[in-house]
């Protein structure tokens, strides 16, 4: 029943309501009254799982080795993703810390395992056992995933604190780069019927 | 005529885009709850928009983060760290703050603002343009947060005891919640509202 019903002749534009006729040759599918991209081109579950497993490799060095270091007066303090939080919460900002651990470490890591969860099963022809949690939280996440906004800003603390004194790169920053590049591939990639033609093409 | 999932009773379903009969309570693929505009979308979106501007007002005017080092003692807030990058000739870094913490949290809640008026009036105006606005808040939105990871990474790398301390101030809470504010805001709001009025009218 449920492959039946995914296989839409018409589309509708989730930015205007437009019913737009479906083209399958095209690759691309733009609305013709609003122009919101109806349909893109998005890689196989296959690239998604390859995405997500590389992630998941990259996720604990990403987040236990230094990020940057900054020298002062023969003192070193290192910088790794979880330093900041004890020192919101000291200054009386527990929100602060929760937010910021929330965004750039819970939220990529639970993007990561529940694309494994979701796609491993996928990509072996199987379903998932609780795909609509999966779906859901992962839908939800997308939003909320902002290591590419922490990569900025430690260009910019670097940017800062150099002509005060030395600002030295650490391993963890480049392991951190390439988790950012991959949990963003992850959620540009992300797609609705993607997932569920590939969930009611399984058995 | 051009027809639209009003004229054709039909909803689409935002979690698996699945197109359903409206009647239906729960979208057949998926389960969810089946709704042909997001609920409440306008109430939402200006609870939420006002909520933000509030907070908007702290942020700009507590500081944002203290600096104490053995010759001074520092509170800034987000202008004046602007005013010291453009001050030190960091032009780049300077402007990046300025748009992430400055012009994008006030575009983004003007945008809103503008689309829920032209919501509320009906307004046929440039619709696709209106559209194109809300897509770029929407993916500009977490940008803002940019200056609170600035932040968290100064207060764990500038902490010397005695020579140079770096604490998070009051705005740094504020400017958080403002963000987090706008971005549900954002979430909240349902650009079809835009076209529906001229349905309704025809």
């Amino acid at each position: 029943m449920g492959i039946i019903l995914l296989m839409n002749e018409t589309l509708c534009c989730h930015g205007c309501g437009l019913m737009i006729e479906d083209d399958a040759s095209a690759s691309r599918l733009h609305c013709p009254r609003c122009e919101t991209c109806v349909r893109k081109k998005v890689g196989s579950i296959e690239n998604d799982l390859g995405y997500a497993l590389a992630g998941l490799i990259l996720f604990f060095p990403a987040m236990t080795l230094p990020i940057i270091s900054f020298k002062l007066a023969d003192t070193t303090l290192v910088n790794t993703m979880f330093t900041a939080l004890p020192y919101f919460y000291k200054d009386g900002y527990l929100i602060l810390s929760i937010l910021v651990f929330f965004t750039s470490v819970f939220a990529p890591l639970i993007q990561i395992i529940i694309s494994i969860l979701l796609f491993a099963p996928l990509y072996e022809g199987k379903r998932p056992r609780f795909i609509k949690p999966y779906f859901k939280t992962l839908h939800f996440l997308n939003e909320w995933v902002m290591l590419d906004v922490y990569v900025i800003a430690v260009l910019v603390s670097v940017v800062k604190l150099s002509d005060t004194s030395e600002v030295i790169f650490g391993s963890g920053l480049v392991m951190f780069i390439l988790l950012t590049s991959f949990s963003f591939l992850l959620s540009q990639s992300f797609s609705p019927s993607k997932i569920w033609k590939a969930y009611y093409a399984a058995n | 005529m051009l027809q639209t999932d009003i004229s054709t009773h039909q909803a689409l379903c935002l979690h698996c885009e699945h197109i359903a009969s409206v009647d239906l309570k729960t979208c057949p693929v998926c389960d969810e709850p089946l709704h042909q505009r997001k609920v409440n979308a306008y109430e939402r979106t200006l609870a939420f928009s006002i909520a933000a501007l509030f907070f908007f007002i702290p942020a700009n005017f507590y500081p944002i983060m203290k600096t104490v080092s053995f010759v001074d003692y520092q509170n800034s807030t987000i202008m004046e760290g602007i005013f010291y990058f453009l001050e030190h000739g960091e032009y780049f870094v300077g402007t990046i703050i300025f748009l992430a913490s400055v012009f994008v949290p006030i575009l983004k809640l003007l945008i809103l603002f503008f689309l829920l008026h032209s919501v509320k009036t009906g307004s046929q105006w440039k619709l696709s343009e209106k559209k194109r606005l809300f897509k770029i808040i929407q993916v500009i939105g977490k940008w803002s947060m940019l200056d609170i990871f600035v932040i968290g990474l100064m207060i764990s790398l500038v902490q010397f005891g005695k020579l140079a301390e770096v604490t998070t101030g009051f705005a740094a809470l504020s400017f958080a919640i403002m963000v987090v504010l706008t971005m549900i805001a954002t979430e909240s709001f349902d650009t079809r509202l835009l076209w529906d009025e001229k349905e309704n009218n025809i």
